[in-house]
Parts: C-alpha cells; sequence; structure tokens
C-alpha cells in the first residue's frame, strides 16, 4: 500500500479523465433509455467508428490543432445521422410490431446492430491497430507536481465542455425540454403537441454522437481497431447500473465516481483483478438496490 | 402419471425429428457433414436451454455462457486431477445447476432489463477470474481436456476419440434428446403453467400465492444444468478450452439461435442451429461476412417476422390447411 499524496493526487488526476470519458459514454446510454426505453449494446460500435472516422480524417489531412477541432465536428456530423438513420431505420420498423416486450427486444436488436458494425469494421478495414501519436500536443508538462499531458487536459476540456452543452441543452432549450417531456411522460406530451418520433430520431443522434466523441478524444490513448468500443461499453454499462437506468445526472456523477474507484483500483490490486472487483461490487449494489443508487422505481423494466 | 405423460402424442412428436436426424449421418456418410452435425446440435441444445429462460419464463439471461463455460471448466479441471470423465459429467450437471440456483438467488428482485445486465456481468466476473487464476486454469494459454474414453461392450468397442465419429454423433444425439423431452415435459407441466404466468404478469402471479423467487430459481436450475451438460460435452470433444467460452459474443450467439428460431417453442433454437451452422459452413472463405449476415438476420427476424423461423413454419402449416 503506498499512501503518499503526490501520487493520490496523481491518482485522482487520472481517474478523473477515465471518468470524463466514461460519463460521456454513459450520458448518451442513459439518454436512450430515458426517452426511448433502448438499453443500447451498439453504443460502444459508435464508440469504434467515432475513432476510425476520425484517423481517416486526420491520417488524410494531417495532424494539426485546428485541423483536429474541424475534424472532430465533422466525426460529429457523421455519427448524428448515422444514429439518425438507425433510429428512423430499425427502431422505427420495431416499434410498429413490439409492445410489453420492447425493452427487451430493442436490447435484442441492438445485439444484432452491434455484431454487424463490429464485423463491418471488420470487414472493410482489418482487425489491425490504427493510432495516431497524439492529437493536440505530444509535450508532457507538470502542473502541481502532478505531471501530465496537453493532449490529457484536452481530454478532460473537451468532455466537460460537451457535457456542459448537452447539460444546458436539456435544461433550457425547447428541444431540450421536449426530449425530457417524452421521457417523463410520453402520452402527455405527445397530447402537448410534441413529435416523438422526431424526438426519438434526435435523441438516439445525440446518444450516438456522444458516444462517437468519445472515441475521437480518446483515439491517441486507445486507436482504433473493431472492438475498441467493447471495454468502453462494459464500463458505461456499470455506470448506468449503478446510477439507475434513465438517470442522466446519475450517469453524470457516476461516471466520474466509477473512473476514480477503478483508477485506484488498477494501481492498489494485482493485476487484472480490478475488473472482478468493480463487477462483483455492481452485483451487490444491484443485489440491495435493485435500480441503482439514484434510481426511481421504474415500471416496466 | 408421468408414464402416461411420457408415452403421450406430444412428446413422440417432439421425438420424430430427433429419430429422423439419426438416420442422416450415416447416409451421407461424410466426416465432416457429421461434425457440423454434432456442432449444430450442440450449440441447438444450448439454444433450447436458454429459450427454457427466456422464452416461458422471461428470464433474459444474457450471461447464459455462464452455464456453458461452468460445464465445460468443471469437468475440464477435474479430469485434470485424474477424476474419470464420467464423475466429471456430474461435476459439471451439479456445478451448473449450482450457477443456476446463485443466478436465481441473487437476481430475485430483479425483472427483466436488470437481470439481463447482472447474468452479464456474472459471466463476465467469471471470465475474468478464470482468465487470472493462471495457476489452476492456464488463462488464455487454454486448458487442455482428454478426450472421452471408449467403451468397450462385449466385442463392440464404442469409439469416442475420433471428433467426427457416428458414436459422439449418437451420444450428442442422446444428451439432446434427453434435454429436450426433459424440458418439454416440465413446460407443459403445471410448472410451465407458472412459468408462463410469471413472464405475463409477476405480480399477479404472486398474489395468487404462488412463491415465484422459488419457480425462477428452479428454472435457472435447469437450464443451467442442461447448459454445463453441453459444457461438458463440448470441452471433451474439442480437447481444449479458454476463458473466451465465457465470452458475450458466446451469449449473443446462443441468444441469436433461440430468437432467429423463434422463442417459446424449444425446437426453434436447434432448426435455427442447424441452418446457421450449414449457411456458416458454405461462406467458410468469407468468415466475417457470415457474422454480419447473422447480426443482419437477428435484427431482420425481431422486425419483420417475431416468431422466428418457427413462425413461418407455422403460418406455412395454417396455410396448407
Amino acid at each position: 500500500m503506498v499512501i503518499d499524496p503526490i501520487i493520490i493526487a496523481q491518482l485522482l488526476w487520472l481517474g478523473l479523465l477515465r471518468g470524463s470519458i466514461y460519463a460521456l459514454m454513459s450520458l448518451g446510454l442513459s439518454l436512450t433509455f430515458g426517452v426511448m426505453r433502448i438499453v443500447n449494446f451498439a453504443h460502444g460500435e459508435f464508440f469504434m467508428l467515432g475513432a476510425y472516422i476520425s484517423y481517416f480524417l486526420l491520417t488524410f489531412l494531417g495532424i494539426n490543432p485546428l485541423i483536429s477541432f474541424i475534424s472532430t465536428f465533422i466525426v460529429l456530423g457523421i455519427s448524428f445521422i448515422l444514429g439518425a438513420g438507425i433510429s428512423r431505420t430499425f427502431f422505427s420498423a420495431l416499434r410498429l410490431r413490439s409492445g410489453k416486450e420492447w425493452i427487451i427486444d430493442s436490447f435484442v436488436l441492438t445485439l444484432g446492430l452491434s455484431v454487424m458494425l463490429q464485423n463491418l469494421a471488420l470487414a472493410l478495414w482489418t482487425p489491425v491497430y490504427r493510432g495516431i501519436p497524439y492529437l493536440w500536443n505530444p509535450s508532457t508538462l507538470k502542473i502541481l507536481e502532478i505531471s501530465t499531458t496537453i493532449d490529457r487536459i484536452a481530454i478532460l476540456f473537451g468532455s466537460l465542455l460537451a457535457i456542459f452543452i448537452f447539460w444546458y441543452f436539456l435544461s433550457y432549450t425547447f428541444l431540450g425540454k421536449a426530449i425530457r417531456a417524452v421521457s417523463q411522460n410520453e402520452e402527455a406530451a405527445k397530447s402537448l403537441g410534441v413529435n416523438e418520433n422526431k424526438i426519438y430520431t434526435l435523441t438516439f443522434g445525440l446518444s450516438s454522437m456522444l458516444a462517437s466523441l468519445a472515441g475521437v478524444l480518446l483515439l491517441p490513448f486507445a486507436g482504433a481497431y473493431p472492438t475498441v468500443g467493447v471495454n468502453p461499453l462494459l464500463k458505461s454499462f456499470i455506470v448506468v447500473i449503478l446510477s439507475g437506468l434513465g438517470n442522466i445526472h446519475g450517469a453524470i456523477f457516476g461516471g466520474f465516481f466509477v473512473g476514480i474507484i477503478e483508477t485506484f483500483a488498477i494501481f492498489y490490486t494485482e493485476e487484472g483483478w480490478n475488473s472482478v472487483i468493480l463487477l462483483a461490487l455492481l452485483i451487490i449494489v444491484l443485489i440491495i438496490r435493485p435500480t441503482g443508487f439514484f434510481g426511481k422505481r421504474v415500471r416496466y423494466v | 402419471m408421468v408414464r402416461g405423460f411420457v408415452m403421450s402424442k406430444g412428446t413422440i412428436k417432439v421425438l420424430i425429428p430427433f429419430f429422423i436426424l439419426a438416420f442422416i449421418p450415416p447416409l451421407i456418410n461424410n466426416s465432416f457433414i457429421t461434425t457440423l452435425f454434432i456442432s449444430s446440435l450442440l450449440f441447438g441444445t444450448l439454444g433450447a436451454a436458454f429459450d427454457f429462460s427466456m422464452g416461458y419464463a422471461g428470464l433474459m439471461n444474457f450471461g447464459f455462457a455462464a452455464y456453458f463455460g461452468i460445464g465445460a471448466y468443471a469437468t475440464g479441471l477435474a479430469t485434470n486431477y485424474g477424476l474419470s470423465p464420467w464423475i466429471g459429467i456430474l461435476i459439471a450437471i451439479f456445478s451448473g445447476a449450482f450457477i443456476g440456483f446463485i443466478i436465481g438467488l441473487l437476481t430475485g428482485r430483479l425483472v427483466g432489463i436488470y437481470f439481463a445486465m447482472v447474468t452479464w456481468f456474472f459471466a463476465e466476473t467469471l471470465r475474468f477470474t478464470t482468465a487470472n487464476l493462471e495457476e489452476i486454469t492456464k488463462g488464455y494459454r487454454g486448458l487442455l481436456v482428454e478426450h472421452l474414453p471408449n467403451i468397450k461392450l462385449g466385442n463392440l468397442i464404442v469409439d469416442f476419440t475420433d471428433v467426427s465419429a457416428f458414436s459422439l454423433y449418437y451420444f450428442i444425439l442422446a444428451l439432446s434428446s434427453i434435454s429436450i423431452i426433459v424440458m418439454y415435459l416440465l413446460v407443459r407441466s403445471r410448472w410451465g403453467l407458472i412459468f408462463r404466468a410469471i413472464k405475463d404478469d409477476e405480480i399477479a402471479t404472486s398474489v395468487l400465492g404462488i412463491n415465484i423467487a422459488k419457480y425462477k430459481i428452479l428454472n435457472s436450475m435447469i437450464s443451467g444444468s442442461i447448459g454445463s451438460l453441453m459444457g461438458w460435452f463440448y470441452a471433451h470433444w474439442i480437447g481444449i478450452i479458454d476463458p473466451d467460452i465465457f465470452s458475450t459474443f458466446q451469449t449473443v450467439y446462443i441468444v441469436s439461435l433461440a430468437y432467429i428460431g423463434g422463442r417459446g417453442t424449444l425446437w426453434g433454437a436447434i432448426f435455427s442451429s442447424f441452418i446457421l451452422t450449414f449457411i456458416f459452413q458454405y461462406l467458410r472463405p468469407l468468415l466475417i461476412i457470415r457474422m454480419i449476415i447473422m447480426g443482419g438476420l437477428l435484427a431482420l427476424i425481431l422486425i419483420v417476422f417475431p416468431k422466428g423461423l418457427s413462425g413461418i413454419w407455422i403460418f406455412l402449416k395454417k396455410g396448407l390447411k
């Protein structure tokens, strides 16, 4: 056991970074459940697509801060269109068929989508690991005895900004309020003139956008390969289950919480066991509180 | 009562496809095709055991690979410590039932998607644990498991060491038909009615004075012991197992079989397993394409034919009448 203020501060910083990515991923996952009642198993595939598209854009255009900035927006646009398209085709079609078993049916549909997208990436781009050395700037610096890189600061800054913009959008804009209205009471929202199909499309598009942003930000560290989204997916599932499915604020806090806990677990436990510890803890939490820490009583789960 | 039940018309109807299946490989007499038949039956029965939970009691077991893997590892470790595979079969079934009991106990208060998540995390925990316990399980280097020993019946030697032998095929056929018959009899009995009642409305069922937790545990235990029975066969058949036997993809494949075949039919999973195995084998040079096809087929089935391939079958039968 090493207890040293500098190491603890360093671990906290790394945990915060990890947590910001988890928060970004879980935000989208929670949103699709809250609004559309979809437990999206293909969420990690948007992380993967974000990483790939960003990789191809950056290797084609060259890496420099301005291009990284612009290409991020291009990736976000593409993944929004892709997510909205999937919602319009697959989920709209399933919604016509499915009734009481919607949650499980849509979950199995996302399983199919996940298998398809992952293997499509495998067929198109082979399992080769593709990475870039840095997104903005490779230099390291030391702030208050904590050593870090500009890229890492950019990750935290980027994801915090995205979370803030998203939170502002949900809280203060008309569309955001409409999304929340559908998530709270779909029938009432419909009767007030909210077009729920448009809201579904928008929600799924936004959720894929958030996942792909996580993929872009993590590209210099995680790289791009067909199964790159699997681990972030498992972690963001842990977060949303822990914080209660569909709870957006819970997902943000839960993301940082799990990120910090995991960083400490990796440092202080034997290699490979941290996932076991995290999952065992989660199973215990679920047994004690079946709807998570911040979860409300959800009816049709 | 039980005897009359076993010999009923329905049971015979369930057994007919197995009788037909018994004659096909010797007629074709091709060792490669026999291997495919063994594999189809193995995974089909896994799909049926998953269907026993999902299609009847509505328990979406997204960690089904846990049962399969625990059966394989139980017998793998037991035989490596010098026990006979025939004792291994008992250990495998017992450990599968035990895992089912634990899952049923843990998830007593959980429904629907939360049940799916906990079972998924459970299987992932088992995968990480077997990967980490390298001294015991050999981790990702893989655990070698001996083939089943030959049996001598007088002058006749039943050969179990050849992976494509007819004797192995008849053995899995027997295991598979026994499993299907047991599940079929159970879903036709009072238990089956209770499972379906739980699926339809849990609260209403509990109001009728039925101990829901007990029946959920029983369901998990039965599906678990059949899952690990198949794991036992798989380990001795393939000869090597690694922690990826617990992987999410394994579960996704089993879930796909049950969904593509049709939920709540038991037979559907075996049917779709045969179809998928042969389609996949035909597409062998295009290893990746077949996974895309499987994912697409799963999506298509859900959207267009919610009842799966067996739904098409029922539709055709009605059309003919």
